[in-house]
């Protein structure tokens, strides 16, 4: 199946739910409003001509100076087809999407990096916690405003968690 | 709150493993919960390696951001390398331009980085079990293999060697024929490894029936590479989804239907025989030519080119201080590793750096699916588990 | 808009006015065409050509920066032939390029490597073509004292030509014929440069050709970490990055998007190593011996509590930052309960916003100057005191055409070059002049009033002003700051009543935070957000004060006593009282006072620095070091007094960042007519000069270079009555005297001299006295 009739048999299903789409080296993507996403998802995991069966992987792309600020990227493939797309939705900061791991078992560890990395939250997710940072941090790193070599504040969390005596300071080269 | 964390009854005991156990293959603090010997359920905690690569890509430029992919997976830089550079390549739209020999040389270095991986994992993965022999055997041959790697780039561990748009340099004299010897020779090693452990008592009774999962979970938990493929999923992007001049040479996927640690055992085991196959068609196959592509605009210009023009000059400050401008875009690309599928999700704007890389990292899906093949096993079922996922920590934490 | 019109760029339509260009479009738009002499700072050169994109309808690709749109036009700005086009104008670039790109500072932010990139230039014919041994003998300036010139890396693009002309109004580059056959950058007169070494050239400057000397060769462009921020120089609040390495400011740019349009003064651009260590205070002293931080905290606590709180003083050198002032006003109000509060601002902004009329906007945008059709320059040298607004004015004036110019002043200043109608005085009768203006103003408007004076205003200069649709009022610091300096901004303040709505004011301010001192409460008059109140202690009494006992201690903060009194008067407040001096910078003061504390100077404290627009400015901490910010010295001393500050509400107050600043006179003010009885000698004047602010500006190498010592201006006719020619020396004479080099000027007029201020070891109020700066003169020639 070509990605134009991929499209068109998208858009015949989700058409007032497209947001936009594009075709680029070969891979298609689609972006649709958040709502239909979980339907859409369920729509390319279980029809017979599509299959998507594996996600490759969840993330976000941060675009602060937007007013849905995040893009969320779904990256699919159907083995049995042997054909890729991109999913993509998008969301306010604050705003939750729904989680699609109940379709797929591997979105749950990759919306909890999400999660901990721009701090957009998901609907239903059995164990939305962070994942690469500690539980009580305070920031999402990959969010665009989030200084490259932390925060001056991040120095709390290190006096509360490194034992006595061990040396503090200097950290690292950290500019004001 | 994690289940994992919470008894139910007096017969449950929550037991920490890690971060720092010899077993766990880096730092992982892996929580279960037991009833008796039983595992009732489990919790894996990872990130204490977390360094934040994917935030430092988004201040470098592309070829800055190379020797990064060097300490994802550190027991398969080349692999690595090979993805990320694919995944830029893509991008830019010079993935067809490749010069065939700089092809060869990438899928040489591959298949090597594949097999040196194996031989690490089969040493660890047969010491954590018990068998201290297989570990000397194994470094023994890796070591043969990481010699020729520092023939080709110089380095022994990070070789940066793979580059955008073709390979930093040409194989050094000499290379070739010691790939001959030693794909000649590497037959017989893997027999060796077959002789001490495929009928092993011992083995056996550790591996087989343990760490079961699906095919239909193997699918749904995402996991990649040997794993899936010791589940009976016949996929394998080397063939599915080709790449450089795989399509040109014969080699076969194992498959193994079982499921469990034995099963993937038989599957690397199988896959280090097949790279082999691939590295002879390689050696006698190459081509001479060019090692790479002829895109000025994206790739650094001959030195004496660069030593007496000054536009050439003046272009390569371009591309060192502000990196080339990339075509704004978004491209996946996932190149088949040793340990599963290493995949790069580039977001372009045009600008001279990625503004976001996501590392699709293998280890870390494999590590999410633990819980379900621990799940009812015994306690000592983790550790060759663990092994048998084989994962690394620079690349799961990132 | 009246004058639209559509055009098709790349076959997208969009919307433009007839006045722009197809390159202003285009950007506008996000349509990238490439330019190399085109800056937003002066508009259209014309030069380099790569900015040529393809009409429909003509022959030749046509330069986007000059042509302007027309209704229906189709532009291609990325066709072949334009392509082709841009490439033989690169191949003509590259072709003597020295390949010295290894070792030029500007590698890596260098627009000719950028362009060399973007049309992937991979050959060049017209280098192929050209025999080596032609390689023109281009000069290499290394004799431009700040700036280093290279014509072999100049690409005559004419951007330093232009931004000298048009943009500083200095005009002194030129492209020059020269012996090897071509033309290349040089001064017009071929003698080194001297000129007002603002580097405005070397900020705009495409390729590595003019270089700052005090950036070369210490670090990368890429190495640099940029930390945005404002000016400690003047009011002006321009805002300039830092560019750090190593915890060390190596240089300063600006970018195009800053209020002052990247814009920098000398000052501003090379002046940064007054904050290197070597003129810091580097420890606190007591008695000028060496002691701990904590045993000088004491020490000062010791002495304010010794004295009643009507014996302590306290003084703020509007250098600080708000934050810094407000707590201050804090702990002398709160604390000491003292009202002895005063600021070096009351010198001169002071004087002239206490008596603001009502209804007048006290605070105005630099950049709105451009809706003024008239600009009325007043009292002062603006280039001198301000290069910011000097800058706005050749604006209006050279680029824009759309503003007249009026100067009031005693001598023809650098605005004058732009074309002026010159309203002249003699230093002393600033009060009998803007009588005499406001006379003739009222009577042309039809206003009645008795004010009048005696001098004539020329017709022209009055039909102007009470024409003008909106007028730039710029008042001079300098005219305030004369001994009858109130009745300057009483006699003001009846201008800005008549002229009323159509008029915007700008007072010009050398100290960088003087109205922050307006907003803080500190200068005598004002109290928090600006709001009025009683006079209660000004610094002009100070002298006396102390010599009378009245005051037995001072609390300085960075208010280094020699920039007002003379050395007199500063080593009778010294010696005569506990001097308690909180400030940065090695100064005198640091060497007399009682106590010393050293604070954390500009670049190492985080604050806000308000500027003439009453903006809040934030200024950035960019090093590190061990210095306490100034706020957390006086939080210890308030603390060990027995009083903790409020800080919650100095940020409240920041946050609010806004002045309740607001013009209370309602009627015309009567002016007594004073003026300066000069004695039968020369009348001398002591003016700013553009290479200092403040006396601890002379510490850094860019004011330095640029200037090292005082000059006395001199009439040529003076000069050759006292037998002085120009660079020999002379003594001037006032109250004292003062050895200085000659400049014979011929702008200046006959029996008047001028001595700088703020020069280290050359206090010119030695010559006038404390707070004035007029004196009676003589001339004596130096050996």
């Amino acid at each position: 199946m070509t990605n134009e009739e991929l499209y068109e048999k998208i858009k015949g299903r989700f058409k007032d739910y497209i947001i936009e789409h594009s075709e680029f080296r070969g891979e298609l993507s689609i972006t649709v409003k958040k709502e239909k996403l979980v339907e859409l998802m369920n729509f390319l995991k279980n029809d017979p001509e599509l299959l998507f069966d594996y996600l490759v992987l969840v993330t976000a792309v941060d675009f602060p100076e937007r007013d849905e600020r995040f893009d969320i990227v779904y990256e699919l493939r159907s083995l049995p087809h042997k054909m890729i797309m991109r999913v993509k939705t998008r969301t306010k900061d604050g705003e939750p999407v729904d989680s699609v791991s109940s379709i797929w078992h591997s979105a749950n560890w990759d919306e909890r990096e999400v999660f901990d990395m721009f701090g957009v939250k998901f609907n239903n997710h059995p164990d939305l916690r962070r994942i690469l940072m500690p539980e009580d941090w305070e920031g999402h790193p990959l969010r665009k405003e989030y200084p490259l070599k932390g925060k001056p504040e991040d120095d709390v969390w290190l006096d509360k968690h490194l034992p006595e005596g061990q040396l503090k300071k200097p950290r690292h080269t950290r500019m004001p | 709150m994690n289940e994992a964390y919470v008894t139910k009854n007096e017969r449950e005991v929550i037991l920490n493993v890690g971060p720092q156990h010899p077993a766990t293959h880096g730092v992982l603090r892996y929580v279960v919960k037991l009833d008796g010997e039983r595992i009732v359920s489990s919790d894996p905690q990872v990130g204490f390696l977390h360094r934040g690569i994917e935030k430092l890509a988004e201040y470098m430029t592309y070829n800055q951001f190379n020797p990064y992919t060097d300490r994802l997976d550190y027991l398969a830089s080349m692999n690595n390398n090979l993805a990320y550079v694919m995944a830029v390549e893509k991008l830019l739209g010079i993935s067809d331009k490749i010069p065939p020999r700089a092809q060869y040389i990438r899928v040489i270095m591959a298949e090597l980085g594949r097999i040196a991986s194996h031989l690490v994992w089969l040493a660890t993965h047969a010491l954590d079990i018990g068998a201290m022999t297989v570990f000397l055997y194994c470094f023994r041959e890796r070591e043969y293999i990481i010699d020729m790697f520092e023939m080709a780039c110089g380095n022994r561990l990070t070789y940066n060697y793979i580059r955008i748009g073709g390979v930093a340099r040409d194989l050094p004299d000499g290379f070739l024929d010691r790939l001959k010897e030693f794909t000649k020779l590497f037959y017989g090693k893997v027999k060796e490894y077959h002789q001490l452990l495929s009928k092993n008592r011992i083995w056996l009774k550790r591996t087989k029936g343990v760490g079961y999962i699906s095919k239909e979970d193997a699918i749904n938990y995402g996991i990649a590479g040997p794993c899936t493929r010791g589940s009976g999923v016949d996929w394998d992007l080397r063939r599915d989804m080709p790449y450089l001049v795989y399509p040109e040479l014969n080699f076969e996927i194992p498959v193994y239907d079982e499921g469990d640690v034995y099963a993937r055992y038989l599957v690397r085991m199988e896959e280090m025989v097949q790279s082999n196959r691939i590295l002879e068609q390689c050696a006698e196959n190459i081509p001479d030519g060019d090692v790479m592509v002829d895109e000025p605009q994206y790739v650094w210009e001959p030195k004496e080119r660069v030593m007496t023009h000054n536009y050439a000059l003046m272009k390569h400050f371009v591309k060192v201080v502000k990196g080339f401008k990339a075509p704004p875009g978004e491209v996946y690309f996932g190149a088949e590793n040793p340990k599963g599928e290493l995949g790069f999700y580039i977001y372009s704007t045009g600008e001279g750096k990625p503004y976001r890389l996501k590392i699709r990292a293998p280890s870390f899906i494999n590590i999410s699916a633990m819980p379900k093949m621990v799940e009812g096993g015994l306690i000592a079922d983790i550790i060759s588990v663990i092994g048998s996922l084989d994962f690394v920590f620079g690349e799961c934490d990132r | 808009m009246a004058d639209a019109v559509k055009i098709k760029i790349n076959g997208k339509e969009y919307e433009a006015e007839k006045s722009e260009s197809i390159l202003q479009v285009a950007r506008r738009n996000g349509v990238y065409i490439p330019a190399i002499c085109y800056s937003d700072r002066f508009g259209a050169i014309g030069a380099c050509r790569i900015c040529a994109v393809e009409i429909v309808g003509m022959k030749k690709p046509m330069l986007s920066c000059a042509m302007k749109v027309k209704d229906g036009m189709e532009i291609f700005t990325d066709s072949e032939k334009v392509q082709e086009f841009r490439k033989k104008i690169v191949y003509e670039w590259d072709k003597f390029h020295p390949l010295q790109c290894g070792v030029c500072d500007k590698s890596g932010e260098c627009d000719l490597q950028d362009i060399n990139y973007e049309l992937n230039i991979t050959e060049n014919p017209s280098e192929e073509a050209a025999d080596p041994l032609t390689v023109p003998d281009r000069s290499i300036h290394y004799e431009w004292r700040i700036i280093h010139h290279d014509a072999n890396l100049c690409i005559q693009c004419r951007r330093c030509v232009t931004i000298c002309d048009r943009v500083v109004n200095f005009g002194i580059l030129a492209l020059v014929k020269k012996d090897w056959g071509g033309r290349e950058i040089d001064t017009k007169d071929g003698k080194p440069l001297e000129c007002e070494f603002c580097g405005q050239c070397v900020s705009i400057c495409p390729t590595g050709a003019m270089s700052s000397k005090l950036f070369k060769y210490k670090a990368r462009p890429w190495e640099l970490a940029k930390v945005r921020t404002t000016c400690q120089f003047c009011a002006s609040g321009c805002q300039m990055d830092l560019n750090i390495k190593d915890n060390a400011i190596l240089r300063v740019t600006s970018e195009d998007n800053t209020p002052n349009r990247a814009n920098l003064c000398n000052l501003g651009r090379f002046n940064y190593s007054v904050v290197s260590r070597k003129n810091l205070i580097e420890h606190p002293t007591s008695n000028g011996k060496k002691v701990s931080l904590e045993k000088a905290i004491k020490e000062a606590v010791d002495i304010l509590k010794s004295c009643k709180s009507d014996e302590i003083a306290a003084i703020s050198g509007a250098r600080e930052t708000v934050e810094e002032q407000l707590t201050l006003k804090l702990f002398v109000e709160n604390a000491l309960s003292s009202k002895n509060l005063d600021s070096f601002a009351s010198t001169h902004i002071g004087k002239l916003y206490r008596v603001l009329p009502e209804g007048i906007e006290p605070f105005n945008a630099v950049s709105d100057m451009e809706e003024c059709d008239v600009i009325f320059a007043f009292g002062g040298d603006v280039a001198n005191e301000m290069p910011r607004l000097d800058w706005q004015i050749t604006r209006n004036v050279k680029l824009l055409k759309q503003s007249k110019l009026i100067t009031a002043y005693w001598r023809d200043a650098k605005i004058d070059t732009l074309g002026s109608v010159a309203l002249r005085y003699m230093p002393g009768e600033e009060v009998e002049f803007l009588n005499s203006l406001f006379g003739a103003l009222a009577n042309s408007l039809g206003v009645k009033s008795s004010v009048k004076g005696s001098l004539e205003i020329p017709e022209d200069g009055v039909k102007l002003l009470s024409e003008a649709k909106k007028v730039a009022l710029i008042v001079g610091e300098e005219a305030l700051e004369r001994p009858y300096g109130e009745e300057v901004a009483k006699a003001l303040a009846n201008i800005l009543m008549l002229l009323g709505e159509k008029v915007k004011l700008y007072a010009s301010s050398k100290y960088n935070n003087s109205y922050g001192v307006l907003f803080s409460g500190v200068a005598d008059g004002f109290d928090t957000f600006g709001r009025r109140k009683e006079q209660s202690f000004s610094l002009y009494e100070l002298p006396n004060l102390v010599k009378e006992g009245k005051v037995k201690s001072v609390l300085l903060l960075n208010a280094d006593l020699f920039t007002v009194y003379s050395d007199e008067d500063a080593r009778a407040i010294l010696d005569g009282a506990s001097v308690i001096y909180i400030d940065s910078y090695l100064t005198q003061t640091a060497e007399h006072a009682r106590v010393v504390i050293p604070s954390a100077p500009f670049s190492m404290v985080n604050g806000h620095y308000v500027n003439i627009e009453g903006r809040f400015n934030s200024v950035a901490k960019a090093l590190e070091g061990d210095f306490k910010p100034a706020s957390e010295i006086l939080l210890e001393i308030s603390n060990q007094y027995g009083y903790s500050i409020p800080t919650g509400v100095i940020k409240d107050a920041i946050s609010k960042a806004s002045f309740e600043l607001e013009g209370v006179n309602k009627e015309f003010n009567n002016v007594e007519s004073k003026g300066f009885e000069f004695g039968d000698g020369l009348k001398g004047v002591l003016v700013y000069s553009k290479f200092r602010s403040g006396i601890f500006s002379s510490f850094g190498d860019g004011a330095s270079i640029a200037m090292n010592e005082p000059v006395v201006e001199v009439n040529p006719e003076d000069a050759e009555e006292n037998g002085l020619e120009n660079g020999g020396y002379a003594t001037v004479e006032g109250l004292s005297a003062l050895k200085l080099k000659v400049k014979v000027d011929e702008k200046m007029p006959k029996g008047v001299i001028s001595v700088p201020l703020w020069f280290y070891g050359y206090n010119g109020y030695n010559l006038s006295g404390s707070l004035n700066n007029l004196f009676s003169a003589k001339l004596l020639k130096g050996e």
